[in-house]
Parts: structure tokens; sequence; C-alpha cells
């Protein structure tokens, strides 16, 4: 579920119809829920105390334009977010894969041009909260969009009487936009229905993804026409099986690795390589109990040929 | 185009920042004080390069020649590097630049006069040393708006005995043509094959055009190095390569060959990250890489060498094995 963060009733108004109020800032409905959390950064970190509950979180609200190219009461998707204070910028920024505009987080207003300016050096627009919520949702791992509608040009023209009294009439874009958003992610959701685990069906993903941009299909065609195993060890051999299409190199190498192994593997020993393949050593292992284990050990070590050890190594295979 | 183009206050009335400027287009300038206040202060996400690129024109200040890392270059003479600018107009999608700064903005150094100060001094200490341009940048990219190679070439007409090393992707000669070629100064090119150039360096010019440019100096005396660095494992990858390197025979005779380069691709472990966020579907990010020798993300030790064996063993019929060498092994 989204969690819509406003920072004023008047932004939010529209988004609010219908909903129920669990608390005078916190509005609950069927779909989304709402957070009007006030101005300014102190009181965009009334975030984290419902951040852990929702799938992702969208910040709408009104901001300044840094930049006379930039058009009013227009919606811009922010791409980057940082922030100025104490007369300087602060170096974390966070980043969105939405937009083409970044935002800078004051925490004082913006009345004169000179301020406007050096503001404009990092962002083209400027707002009062959105660094610290995308701060907040990036600790927590949650995605972070914001949206901002553009009232009026940041610095000596900064008008807050007039922007009160359209405060209904962003309401009711800021809310449209959210609607023509929701409408679009319907649409672009594709659920892969892949076999195994969680980390299992992460790695058939990455692999297909990997296999898809290489055969040039797409990763829903590739997704169908994958076997359907039904035990783990069918998974980990589609995942294998898998493997070797992306990388046959890599293919030939396990394989080689299992041939050095097998005549150890037959008389109950274990030869063991650098599981990164990054050190020329190995490790034998064996549980001895008996004269003819040692007898057996001593024959497959004798027709063991290092040379060929360290023709592998040396990358003949 | 830039967005903002910020010029040290120093630098304003510099005529090589006319010169830039000239050249150059932008929407805003600004004056600041010193490029280390602004460049890099805020983190600025790799891949904004793609739609908002500042410019910033200054002095490097601090250390101007630096010693190159081991196994870094060809011979056993001292290698350096000067850094006359930083980031890359290309993306290419492994470039180390996109962990290295806090930002993909470009940054002109421009007082070139006290580089070259610095790498004489250097001469006198290691007559036969080589420099190497183009660590943190791309080094004829944008040559025709710097204008710097003049005074290099000048620079190593005067110190016959040291080397200097321009290394690019681009095919950017016009302002190489305009000077003499001198048998110190070599050219090196980054090579791959063609489905490697395409998949991964993203903005390049073409292998063909790359092979083109190289023919073009050939032609004219100057001498070419290359860097098949950073190899990236492929399907029919041999006959790739060999496809590769059968053009470039009839392009680079070996007399006019420095060196050739062989690496496979490698990353710091900040570099790799970067990689995976800014390329999730790229086929690098799908890759098996463990962490090598040296700490750095590599493929594992039998591949690497496989492929450095195969590229090497395709280019000895025409190169003199001398003239080979892997860069960045253990």
């Amino acid at each position: 579920m989204d969690l819509c963060v406003l920072a004023h009733r008047g932004e939010a108004q529209i988004f609010i119809k219908g909903l129920k109020s669990i608390s005078p800032n916190f509005y609950q409905g069927e779909d989304y829920a709402v957070l009007i959390c006030g101005e300014g950064v102190f009181e965009a970190s009334k975030l984290g105390a419902y951040v852990q509950t929702f799938d992702r979180v969208l910040n709408f609200g009104i901001a300044g334009a840094l930049e006379e190219a930039l058009e009013l009461e227009k919606i811009y998707p922010i791409r980057t977010h940082y922030l100025h204070e104490n007369d300087r910028p602060q170096f974390k920024s966070f980043t969105s894969l939405i937009g083409e505009l970044d935002c800078i987080t004051s925490f004082n207003r913006v009345f004169d041009d000179e301020f406007a300016k050096e503001l404009s050096m990092y962002a083209q627009i400027v707002d009062r909260e959105a660094w610290l919520m995308a701060k907040i949702c990036s600790d927590h791992n949650k995605e972070f969009q914001s949206y901002k509608l553009i009232s009026d040009y940041a610095g000596s023209q900064t008008q807050c009487f007039d922007i009160k009294d359209k405060a209904l009439e962003y309401s009711q874009a800021l809310f449209d936009f959210y609607q023509s958003l929701e409408a679009k992610s319907a649409e672009s959701k594709i659920e892969l229905e892949l076999p195994g685990s969680f980390t299992q069906q992460k790695r058939i993903e990455k692999l297909l993804k990997s296999l898809a941009s290489k055969q040039n299909q797409s990763l829903e065609e590739l997704a169908q026409n994958i076997p359907r195993p039904k035990s783990k060890t069918e998974v980990s051999q589609l995942i294998s099986e898998l493997e070797k299409k992306v990388n046959p190199l890599q293919a030939n190498i396990q394989k080689q690795i299992e041939q050095f192994q097998a005549p150890f593997t037959q008389i109950g020993a274990q030869l063991l390589f650098d599981p990164k393949l990054e050190k020329k050593k190995f490790k034998l292992q064996m549980e001895v109990n008996d004269s003819k284990n040692i007898e057996n050990l001593i024959e497959v070590l004798q027709n063991f040929e290092f040379s060929e050890l360290e023709k592998f190594w040396n990358g003949d295979v | 185009m830039f967005r903002n183009v910020y010029i040290e206050q120093e630098f304003k009335d510099h005529h090589r920042t006319e010169f830039i400027l000239n050249k150059v287009k932008y929407q805003n300038i600004k004056e600041i004080d010193h490029i280390e206040n602004y460049w890099g202060r805020v983190k600025k996400p790799y891949l904004q390069k793609r739609e908002t690129l500042d410019l910033y024109i200054g002095a490097k200040r601090g250390q101007l020649v630096k010693e190159a890392p081991p196994a870094y270059g060809h011979g056993s003479e001292k290698h350096f590097y000067f850094i006359h600018a930083y980031n890359c107009i290309y993306e290419c999608e492994y470039c180390y630049l996109q962990g290295h700064f806090n930002t993909p903005d470009i940054v002109f150094f421009i007082n070139h006069e006290e580089i070259l100060q610095e790498m004489h001094k250097t001469t006198l200490e290691y007559p036969d040393c080589w420099f190497h341009a183009g660590e943190f940048s791309d080094s004829l990219a944008l040559s025709h708006i710097t204008n710097e190679l003049p005074l290099y070439f000048d620079f190593f007409k005067d110190h016959p005995d040291a080397k200097l090393e321009i290394r690019t992707k681009s095919v950017n000669i016009k302002p190489l043509l305009s000077l003499s070629p001198l048998k110190n100064i070599i050219v090196s090119f980054s090579l791959s094959s063609e489905f490697s150039a395409k998949n991964f360096d993203l903005k390049c010019p073409s292998i063909k055009h790359r092979l083109n440019a190289i023919s073009k100096l050939v032609s004219e005396g100057f001498m070419i190095g290359l860097h098949f660095d950073p190899i990236i494992y492929e399907d029919d990858f041999v006959e790739n390569y060999e496809a590769i390197i059968d053009r470039l025979k009839e392009v680079l005779p070996d007399k006019q060959l420095a060196y050739i380069s062989i690496g496979v691709v490698r990353f710091t472990k900040d570099v790799y990250a970067q990689m995976l966020a800014n390329y999730p579907d790229s086929v690098l990010s799908n890759e098996v890489f463990t962490k090598s020798f040296d700490g750095k993300m590599r493929y594992n030790h039998p591949m690497r060498k496989w492929i450095l064996n195969k590229v090497r063993e395709k280019l000895l019929p025409y190169y003199r094995s001398e003239k080979i060498y892997f860069c960045m092994e253990d």
C-alpha cells in the first residue's frame, strides 16, 4: 500500500476525502493512506513513525522553481534530492528512478534572489521536506517518489498568500496526477511466475535477464518457456542449466573441476578447490578406517598429474 | 550541452577559458573561488550525466604528476600520469569513474604550464620515463575544445627520451593531424570485440570508426598503442576477437605499434556496486565475479588466463611478442 505524504492540509484536502481519520494528521483508506506532516525538515521526520508499514512512500507538494525555464503549475517528478543546511549543501543525496529534475530541500524559506541563486547551483526546484523523506525511506529500504507542483519562482518574488488561495486547485491537480500514476503502474506490472524458493527465483530471474539481453528476447517470453521443476534438486538443476547457457566457459571450468574430483570421489575422498578459484591449491579430505582406504588413495594420487592441474590453472580449459 | 559552466575567478579572463567557452554550448556561467569547494561537494548520481552535466574550468592543485601503480604500463621504465581533466563524455558500463568520483560533472584543468613544469622536474630524475594522459578522462575526446595538445607536443619534442601516452576511445583525431607526429608520443586506443563495444561502450565511437582513426594516424606516421582492456567474456569469444584482430592487422603494421596491453574486466568493490545499481539489466551485471588477489572483483583465475591467452595467441602472428603485455594481472 502507498503512503502519500503532504506538508499542508490545504495540499492534502482532496487526497483525504472519504478516508478514515486515524489521528489529526493521518488518514487511512483502502488503497492508500495520507500523512500530513507539516512544513519543514523537522516536521518531515514524522514519516519515520509510519514508513515501515507501507510498500512505498509518495511525496506530493508545491515547490518553488529555481530556474525560469520551469513551467508554473506543472508537476515535475523529482530525480535527485539534495539538502541545504547551515549555509552549505550536504554531501548525501538520494535518487529515485523517475524524473529529470532535481530538488534541494532548504531549512529556510527562500525570500531573496542571492539565496535562490546559490540553491540553483545544485537543483532546479526547492522545497522544505523531501530530502528527509527520501532519507527515511532509504534507511528503511522503502521505495520513495516525489512529485512537485511549481507554485512560483523562488526568491524575492515568492508568493505565500497567493499559494494559500490556490490550495484547493493545487490539491486537485496533485491528486489527479497520483491517480494517473496508479493507472500506469497497474498497466506495467508483470508478474513472472518462477519456480523455487525466493532466493532461487531471484537467481533464475537474474539468469533469465542475462539470457534475454544476450538473445534479444523478452524476459516474459523466456520465463514462459522454462520447465517448472517441483523438487529443490530439480530447481538447482535448472539453475545450473541456465548458468551453462549464460556462460559456457564457466560451465567448462566446472566440468573440468568435476573431472579432477571424480577419481577421489570414487574412493570416498574429497578434492576441494578454493571456491573462488583464486588460489592454486586444493584440500584433500578422506575418512580412513581401513588399510584399503590408504591403498586406494595412494593409487589415485599416483595417477594424479599435477601438471594437468597447472595447465587448467593457467587457462587451458 | 552543459547546464552550468563554473569558472574559477582567477581564470575567468584566461585565454584558454575564452577558447573553451567559444567551443561549448551552455545555459549559464557562474564564477566560483575554487573548483574543490563545489565540484563533488554533493553526491550527484553518475547517470545524471545523461541529462544534466556541468562543466568546471580552473586549476589543478596538489600533486600534478603521480606515479602509476605497478603493472600499469609497458617496459621497465617508470610510469607517471598527469591529470588535466576529470570525467568523460562517454558512458562505458564498466567504467571505474562511476564509482570513483562523487559527480559525473566534467572538469578542465587549464594550468598546463604548471603541469608541464612538474613533468620537466620528473624527467630530471627519470629521463626515459612514461607519462600517461587520460587516467580520469578520455584524453582526445574533447581536445578540440581544450586545445592543449600543441603544448604537450612541444614539451616532448624537447624531451625526446620521455614518452607520452594519449589514451582514448575517441576518433577526434583532427587536433592530432594538425601536429607533426613524434616517435615518443603514442596515441593508444581501447579496442574490444564489436559485440562488447556495442553493448558496453555506450555513446562511444564504434570499433569500425576507431579502426578508421588508427588507419589515418598510421598513414600520417603516428605511433599507436592498443588496449584490449577491459575484456568481457562473450559467446563466440574466440571468433569475435579473431575478427577484430583480422581487421586490425590490415590497418596497423607492427613497425608502428608501440605496445598492446591485454586486461580482463575488473572492479573495485565500490565501482562494482555502482555498476550493479546503474546497469541492473546489463549482461555485465549478471556475470559471476569473485573477489580476487587484490580485492577487486574479477572472473576466476582459470577464466582470466583463458581469456588473456586466447587474445594474445590471436595477436602473435601479426605483432612481436615483446610488445604484448598483460595489464594489472598477478
